[in-house]
């Protein structure tokens, strides 16, 4: 593992998260201890219905859990209230979503700059100037002025990654970010995933696919609503006993 | 409340308010415009004579009606006098009636079938009288009545028929008496008479009217009539004649009603989208999984045919509270008698269909809108997809826009009307309504037929009054402030003439009134008919007519009368008449016995007399028998008793009326255009569910997730109230700035109002759902 002794970002302590519909209850997540460390990348997998999503949206702070602690930089969320939590979500994270998310209707420079749009203190031109840098960094520089409908998944991806890291946020997390996109696009959008968390943004991705989570530090595996795993790639390739060694291939994408 | 009901409520409420004003004012149309008049082959009837301004009625003169006599191109003619009212009783009964004197031919002519017995009228048999309808039904109970008799002023009238139900030109009448001359000249002299003939086959009201002009044109100079009023004198058919008042206001009524329709049907296919988006992920799986598109449009068919019927029924009920409102307000010379119109078949067969074809359009609409299609590029992963393009979004836009421009235009002009509508219910300036008992009485031409003898009436009456129990002041006067209105002619300050009310007065009405006298004297006994003609004026007589002041010499126009010189011995202060909003209008008084034989014979059956005597407060004027005098002195006369304060009260109630129907059509306005504000912003957050979810994820606060989920994509009201507000402005129509303001306040209030709702909702949108229903 790369970041063992860094702070850490995200630490879950016996967190749980119940949904209830009418008088039916119904457990999704159960006893989860979770600590992700700063520069972390932390893969999610598990089959569906696992609570992946669910956890996603608990370590992005868009739902509050049932029972629990959770800390998000140090400061205690589980009683934050929506404002204080939108105010962290808005300066700290980062999401990129499996459907892009992307305002049809807006342009791609004002989706990106859309996070800073809701954070004070910024002005227009040192937002036109992070929506820049965003776009040149996903290289979209070309394509700010048309609207999501006129560019490819991969793109829209893309431009959804550029408003991920618009605010600089302390980490990303990513639902699936792949699964709608092909091998190609799927590959260049982990790339681009890949220099984030190399250059320091913590990273949490929810992923089925074993080659896209064996770049990551670690992996949580989730099965009804439990984490029964955390382990390397390579850990994991070793007591399943393969010769495959994902992780370079990975890394040379990277 | 849940969403489906707010759907359902909004979407009846928005049916209901459109349909029941179609119905209503399709009703009045039907009624006025379009029901044929309760007059055989009325395409024969026209009336002809002089038209003065754009008004539709054409007086007739008994000159020019002597000289056009019977040209071949017509059938029959008959000619009536304006209405007047007599003293008559029967049956136990006692009142003023309105009377009108017609000749023999006059009822023929129309064609009218009467409801009992016969409507003519012997050239040369005895005198007989026709009841309208309603008279008929008060004092006879509707039995048959032909034979039996009934007093009008004094003399005994058998009944010869009655008129129908629906039988009206141009004024309520209760009884129809034989025109013919009487001494004093009644209607030799008459000028404003109603003639009206029957054409022959093959003849025209054009061709008609042209005879009757060339007649006049030849007779000019005899009749006294300069070019401009032969240039007006003609011939139009009696429907259009009976119905000109009327249409044009009809028919703005109708056009507006079908435009509130529409707007209605807009925000019917507003809701319905919204509510189509509300399940729409539960359609797009439909298609999804192959439901042909009539099953992907059904929730939208069911939803729309709940809203048509609630509102269609809704609609109905409201609509016949409606029409009871506007039916009380019609003026009296609309035909038919107001009482008289109810919807028929055809009009609730028009509404319903028309309620049906409005909630289909919207339904159509907001199934093509949110349709399975559309629902499943936009679930299932197109992201690039929208509900509806920008074209529509922008079509929708604009309609929210123009509803709230038009609301505004109409809020701010009926905050006009009530404002000087509301004026006229204030009590006169200078003048306490209470503590004044009235009597109002109509002295007959048989035995008051010289200026003398109703002088010499007047003079007994008030003097009688005076004297009795209880009474400070009294007098007898032609008009009070509150109506009915009678004017002449005086040459105003610029020159062009200018109206005057005028009244005949004895000694002690103004003191009776409490009017000031502000400089001079009062008329009094020594202004006889031998001495100086002398007038009383008020504050406006002196500001506006030429060449007024204390002790000048005004001259009183008339055509066909001749000037008269009237020196001005005293200035009261202004009073202000009933419904009169504007500045006060000039007044003189000029005393009963200084009045020329040729005036009064003109002015006789249009002046209404009033005995006024001031008590102590309202409750002794309400107590007072002022017409006790009139018993005394003419006892076959009868007086209709009342008070200045409830005779206010009821000049004004057409005031309050048309301030309440401002009001009225106001909060229509108002509410449709809310209730489409409201549902356009429905729409505009069910469309934005996702959007708002994920602004929620990346930290908007509530006030910025309501700016980007509500006001973002030109929902915001304040475009369309300014445009209202402008186009009120630059309008030639009368408007005031707090009006404007106010309207323009009032609209913005409710449209925040309307939005709460959906502001809430966008404030509240909930982060999660970005992970969960991407």
């Amino acid at each position: 593992m790369r970041t063992p002794h860094r702070p850490p970002v995200i630490d879950m302590r016996g967190v749980g998260k119940v949904f209830v519909a009418g008088a039916l209850e119904l457990p999704v997540l159960t006893d989860i201890h979770l600590t992700v460390h700063e520069g972390e990348f932390v893969a999610i997998a598990g089959p569906s219905g696992c609570g992946k999503t669910t956890l996603l949206s608990l370590m992005g702070l868009l739902d509050t859990p049932t029972h629990g602690h959770m800390r998000f930089l140090g400061e205690p969320v589980v009683a934050a209230g929506r404002r204080q939590r939108a105010l962290l979500r808005n300066a700290h994270v980062g999401f990129v979503f499996q459907a892009f998310n992307l305002v049809a209707d807006m342009s791609v420079a004002a989706n990106v700059a859309l996070p800073l749009a809701f954070r004070k203190g910024i002005g227009r031109r040192e937002r036109d100037e992070r929506v820049a840098a965003a776009l040149a960094s996903v290289g979209m520089s070309h394509r700010m002025r048309h609207f999501p409908g006129q560019l490819s998944g991969g793109q829209q991806q893309r431009v959804a990654v550029a408003r991920a890291i618009v605010g600089e946020p302390a980490v990303i997390l990513a639902d699936e970010p792949t699964g709608n996109l092909d091998l190609e696009n799927g590959e260049r959008v982990m790339a681009l995933l890949g220099r984030l968390n190399a250059a320091g943004t913590t990273l949490c991705m929810v992923t089925h696919d074993d080659r896209f989570s064996a770049a990551a530090d670690r992996i949580v595996r989730l099965l009804d609503g439990r984490v029964v795993d955390e382990a390397t790639f390579q850990e994991r390739q070793r007591e399943a006993g393969s010769g495959l060694d994902e992780r370079r291939a990975m890394e040379a994408l990277l | 409340m849940s969403p489906h009901h707010g759907f359902i409520a909004a979407g009846t409420a928005t049916l209901a308010l459109a349909t029941a004003m179609f119905f209503a004012t399709f009703t009045l149309v039907d009624a006025i415009l379009l029901a044929p008049p309760p007059f055989a082959n009325p395409a024969q009837v026209v009336l002809y004579g002089q038209m003065p301004g754009a008004a539709p009625r054409r007086g007739m003169s008994t000159a020019l009606y002597d000289m056009v006599g019977m040209p071949p191109m017509l059938l029959s003619r008959g000619l009536a006098a304006a209405t007047t009212r007599a003293s008559a009783s029967a049956q136990g009964h006692a009142a003023l009636l309105a009377v009108q004197r017609v000749d023999a031919g006059y009822l023929p002519t129309l064609g009218v079938a009467p409801a009992d017995g016969v409507l003519t009228f012997g050239e040369d048999g005895e005198d007989v009288v026709v009841l309208s309808w309603r008279l008929w039904q008060a004092w006879f109970g509707g039995e048959r009545v032909a034979g039996q008799a009934i007093m009008v002023d004094g003399r005994a009238f058998p009944v010869a028929g009655v008129l129908p139900q629906a039988f009206r030109v141009f004024d309520d009448v209760d009884i129809f008496l034989p025109l013919r001359p009487v001494a004093g000249g009644g209607q030799g002299t008459m000028a404003n008479g109603i003639a009206v003939g029957r054409l022959a086959p093959g003849a025209s009201a054009s061709a008609f009217g042209a005879v009757v002009r060339g007649i006049a044109a030849a007779h000019a100079s005899a009749l006294g009539m300069p070019a401009d009023a032969v240039a007006s004198v003609g011939a139009t058919p009696i429907e259009e004649a009976v119905r000109g008042y009327a249409a044009p206001t009809l028919w703005q009524f109708l056009r507006a009603s079908l435009l509130v329709m529409a707007t209605a049907c807009a925000n019917l296919a507003n809701l319905l989208l919204a509510q189509g988006w509300r399940r729409g992920r539960e359609t797009a799986m439909r298609t999804a999984f192959g439901a042909p598109p009539w099953r992907a449009a059904m929730p939208v068919a069911c939803d729309a045919a709940i809203v048509g019927v609630a509102g269609t029924v809704a609609a109905l009920l409201l609509g016949n509270l409606l029409l009871g409102v506007l039916r009380d307000s019609l003026p009296r010379y609309w035909l038919p008698d107001a009482g008289t119109i109810r919807a028929s078949a055809h009009v609730y067969v028009a509404t319903v269909g028309l309620a049906v074809v409005v909630t289909m359009v919207a339904a159509v609409v907001g199934a093509w809108l949110a349709g399975g299609d559309r629902l499943l590029r936009e679930h299932m992963g197109a992201a690039g997809a929208r509900p509806h393009g920008r074209v529509a979004q922008r079509v929708r836009g604009a309609m929210v826009q123009w509803q709230l421009a038009l609301a505004t235009i109409l809020a701010a002009f009926c905050a006009v009307q009530f404002v000087h509508a509301s004026g006229a219910w204030r009590p006169p300036p200078g003048m306490p309504v209470e503590g004044i008992a009235l009597a109002r009485f109509h002295p007959d031409a048989g035995h008051f037929d010289t200026v003398p003898r109703i002088a010499a009436l007047a003079n007994a009456l008030a003097r009688d009054a005076s004297q009795r129990d209880g009474a400070s002041a009294a007098g007898v006067t032609t008009q009070l402030p509150t109506g009915p209105r009678f004017v002449v002619a005086f040459p105003g300050i610029a020159g062009a003439p200018i109206e005057v009310r005028l009244a005949l007065q004895t000694p002690g009405v103004r003191a009776a009134m409490g009017l000031h006298l502000l400089a001079g004297r009062d008329i009094d006994a020594g202004d006889t008919a031998g001495s100086e003609p002398v007038a009383v004026v008020n504050e406006a007589f002196i500001a506006t007519v030429q060449g007024a002041g204390l002790g000048t010499v005004v001259e009183k126009m008339s055509r066909g009368l001749g000037s008269r010189p009237l020196r001005i011995v005293g200035i009261v202060a202004n009073d202000r008449a009933a419904g009169d909003t504007e500045a006060t209008r000039p007044a003189a008084i000029v005393p009963f016995a200084q009045l020329p034989a040729r005036e009064f014979s003109a002015y006789r059956g249009l002046l209404a007399y009033f005995i006024v005597a001031r008590l102590g407060d309202e409750a002794q004027a309400v107590g007072h028998d002022t017409g006790a005098s009139l018993r005394r002195i003419a006892p076959w006369l009868v007086a209709e008793p009342s008070t200045m304060a409830r005779a206010w009260h009821d000049a004004a109630a057409g005031a309050r009326r048309d301030a309440w129907q401002a009001l009225l059509l106001a909060a229509l306005a108002t509410g449709l255009a809310t209730l489409g504000f409201h549902s356009a912003l429905g729409v505009q957050l069910a469309a934005r569910q996702r959007d708002l979810a994920l602004a929620a994820a990346l930290g908007a606060s509530p006030w910025q997730l309501c700016t980007f989920g509500v006001l973002r994509g030109g929902a915001g009201a304040v475009p369309g109230i300014a445009a209202g507000a402008a186009l009120v402005v630059a309008s030639p129509l009368p408007w005031s700035a707090p009006a404007v303001a106010t309207a323009g306040a009032g609209m913005l209030v409710l449209c925040i109002l309307a939005a709460l709702p959906a502001l809430h909702r966008a404030a509240a949108a909930e982060p999660w759902r970005v992970v969960r229903e991407a």
